[in-house]
């Protein structure tokens, strides 16, 4: 595997810009072949898992840059499908095109992660952790609940049984994106993008998606921002002595990890059509973990490459390979088992992740001097240190 | 000359216990200084108390003509107060130049492009631009507290001796008018102590910096300070120029108890 990434990363800039191109067109074209076979709906899993990769990558800069435990990150996830749902739902008469919501809903998210960051960032490690879980719980039952949503301050009323998110029957159906434009510039027939409908088109706007978040990653990794997150993961109170703001850097970290999030919802709520509370359960944040950690956290690519196989190990190979082989058993029940087993063998034996974080040149952990315990630790560091042992 | 630093009856309590007990403490520009004292004097917590790591329980803390009691370590840090610390607290799995690139974070994006993180990731010429000057400056700054060549090293993986040395250039990068150094040449073998001295006082005759120093080791204590403040309990027990300090009979009782002070005026 190493000696690939390396090759790879030997390559000039624009051939490999060419072969990731070559590799995005002609993806598609190839799996609507394995599709004719195998009848999977691959290219679907393959949509579903980029929004998953995505979301990983947002939940990336949050606990793999800045090292900050949230175990509630599906919960951005749902304010930006639920902020679509809003501005989209035929009830609601708004009907926000689709790109301008793309963009409020992503702004909204990330809105929420100031809101909720602000007073619980002062805590570390498994405070946080606990307060994001919290959190992750109360946005799927608050959506659940505002199906009748009466707001009135003092003699005013500004909202009055309205319904917001339709509760546990879920919003349905939801906007699509429009190329109508597209077809009447170039004059095709109405209706031949199959816009919304087919998974091809999915596929291309979910890539797009993907290579923004990308793009935005890898900036944001390399820049004065990412090395003051990576100084804050490392030891934030040093990080505080060296002139970095603490409250501010996490802050932004967890804002933009929510607009990430609020994105990945918009694509996933449009691409279903329907959203419903139980879409955005603690399973979701706990998958999205188990992505990052598995593949390295840290590592924007290893997260980008992590998540598609985990993604689709789980959606092809748990839920459609295993089960017509064993009928006897409930492969879904098993699920858990699975990542659960895959987290084990990775902490046992690669606790760095699949694609470890490279860079400067390594000696063996075995050199490393033993530090004393510190004298400020008591006050300063109840937090976990997420770094590999590598 | 002007003093830098002063503190003014400052005590620091936690609880029943009075780690630092009304201290008054001038510190003059350029001048190097320090504080001794046994384990559990409040040396270190002084030290925090001016960093911004602890409130002051009672007393002011002027810095530059400022008051700064109660400031973040962050503010403190961007007014000029920079620190290593006691036990190396360097970014582990960051190389030596992001290390370094730490401490000049707060003066990147100083507000000048207007544009904040999305400079992050827009990326226009005055970041570039301002990205190879910080790394620029960076690299000389390593060059010049002798860690040349180890710049892409990760900060765990280089020997102890170099990383007490990064540290200090990750301080000087954050471009202090005070330096506080909490034992730096603790854990150092005879040669490397003698080499730390050195660059300590040419720290302060080549950047114009006002050090001030947390040391064990006596000979560089009284090598390089002009001042020396004794802690003992809390409480300042002796103060002045090194050779009065070796003679003062509450020192010698303080570090080697009272029985100590009578054998030696036997002796």
């Amino acid at each position: 595997m190493g000696s690939i990434a390396r090759s790879w990363s030997q390559l000039p800039r624009v051939v490999r810009i060419v072969i990731a191109l070559f590799v995005i067109v002609f993806a598609p074209i190839i799996i609507k072949q394995i599709e004719l076979i195998t009848n999977f709906g691959l290219l679907t899993q393959i949509n579903r898992a980029l929004i998953y990769v995505v979301l990983a990558l947002g939940l990336n800069i949050v606990v793999g840059f800045a090292g900050l435990l949230d175990l509630g990150y599906a919960a951005f996830f749902a304010i930006g499908a639920y902020t679509f749902g809003l501005l989209t739902w035929p009830t609601h008469e708004i009907g926000t095109p689709f790109f301008i919501a793309l963009w409020v809903c992503a702004a909204v998210a990330a809105v929420f992660g100031i809101l909720i960051g602000t007073p619980t960032l002062r805590l570390r490690g498994d405070y946080l952790a606990i307060v994001t879980l919290a959190f992750g719980e109360i946005i799927p039952t608050a959506v659940r609940n505002m199906s009748n949503v009466t707001i009135r301050i003092g003699p005013w009323t500004l909202l009055d049984g309205f319904n917001m998110t339709n509760g546990s029957q879920g919003l349905v159906p939801l906007g699509k994106p429009d190329f109508g434009w597209f077809e009447q510039i170039f004059h095709l027939e109405p209706g031949t993008l199959r816009v919304g409908v087919d998974p091809t088109f999915w596929y291309f706007v979910i890539v797009m998606m993907a290579v923004l978040v990308l793009f935005v990653a890898r900036r944001l990794e390399d820049s004065r921002l990412g090395r003051a997150w990576k100084a804050i993961r490392e030891d934030e109170t040093a990080a505080d002595f060296m002139g970095v703001d603490p409250i501010r850097t996490k802050l932004l970290a967890f804002a933009l990890g929510a607009s990430f999030s609020g994105l990945a919802g918009v694509v996933f709520a449009s691409m279903l059509g329907a959203i419903f509370p139980d879409l955005f359960r603690f399973q979701v944040s706990i998958f999205l973990l188990i992505i990052v950690v598995l593949s390295g956290m840290g590592n924007v690519l290893g997260v980008l490459i992590g998540g598609l196989i985990i993604s689709l190990f789980d959606g092809v190979f748990l839920a459609q390979v295993l089960p017509p082989l064993f009928p006897d058993v409930d492969v879904q029940q098993l699920r858990w088992v699975f990542f659960g087993i895959g987290l084990l063998l990775i902490m046992v034996f690669r606790p760095q992740g699949l694609f470890p974080v490279g860079q400067g040149k390594r000696r063996p952990a075995f050199l490393d001097i033993k530090r004393e315990p510190e004298q400020l630790s008591a006050e300063a560091d109840a937090g976990i240190k997420m770094k590999g042992a590598g | 000359m002007s003093v830098l630093l002063e503190a003014k009856g400052v005590s620091k309590r936690f609880g029943g216990l009075v780690a630092v007990d009304t201290f008054d403490y001038r510190l003059e520009r350029q001048s190097i200084a320090s504080i001794i004292g046994p384990n559990g004097a409040g040396k270190t917590t002084f030290f925090n108390v001016v960093t911004g790591f602890y409130k002051p329980t009672t007393g002011t803390i002027l810095f530059d003509g400022r008051e700064i009691g109660g400031m973040r370590p962050n503010r403190l840090t961007r007014i000029g107060i920079g620190r290593t610390f006691q036990t190396i607290r360097l970014f582990n799995n960051m190389t030596a130049l992001e290390n370094v690139l730490i401490g000049m974070n707060h003066r990147l994006h100083a507000g000048v492009f207007g544009i904040g993180w999305l400079g992050a990731i827009v990326r226009p010429p005055a970041v570039v631009q301002e990205e190879a000057m910080a790394k620029a400056e960076a690299m000389e700054l390593l060059d010049y507290v002798g860690l040349k060549g180890h710049e892409d090293d990760l900060a765990k993986s280089l020997p102890y001796g170099l990383q007490r040395r990064l540290e200090i250039a990750r301080a000087l990068a954050t471009r202090p008018k005070l330096l506080l150094l909490d034992e730096p040449t603790a854990g150092m073998n005879p040669n490397e102590t003698q080499a730390m001295t050195v660059f300590i006082r040419r720290l302060r005759d080549e950047r114009g910096l006002t050090i001030l120093l947390i040391e064990h080791d006596m000979h560089v204590v009284m090598g390089i300070s002009e001042k020396v403040t004794v802690l003992d309990y809390g409480q300042k027990i002796a103060e002045g120029p090194p050779a009065e300090i070796q003679r003062n009979e509450r020192v010698i009782e303080a570090y080697l108890g009272r029985r100590a002070l009578e054998v030696l005026k036997h002796a």
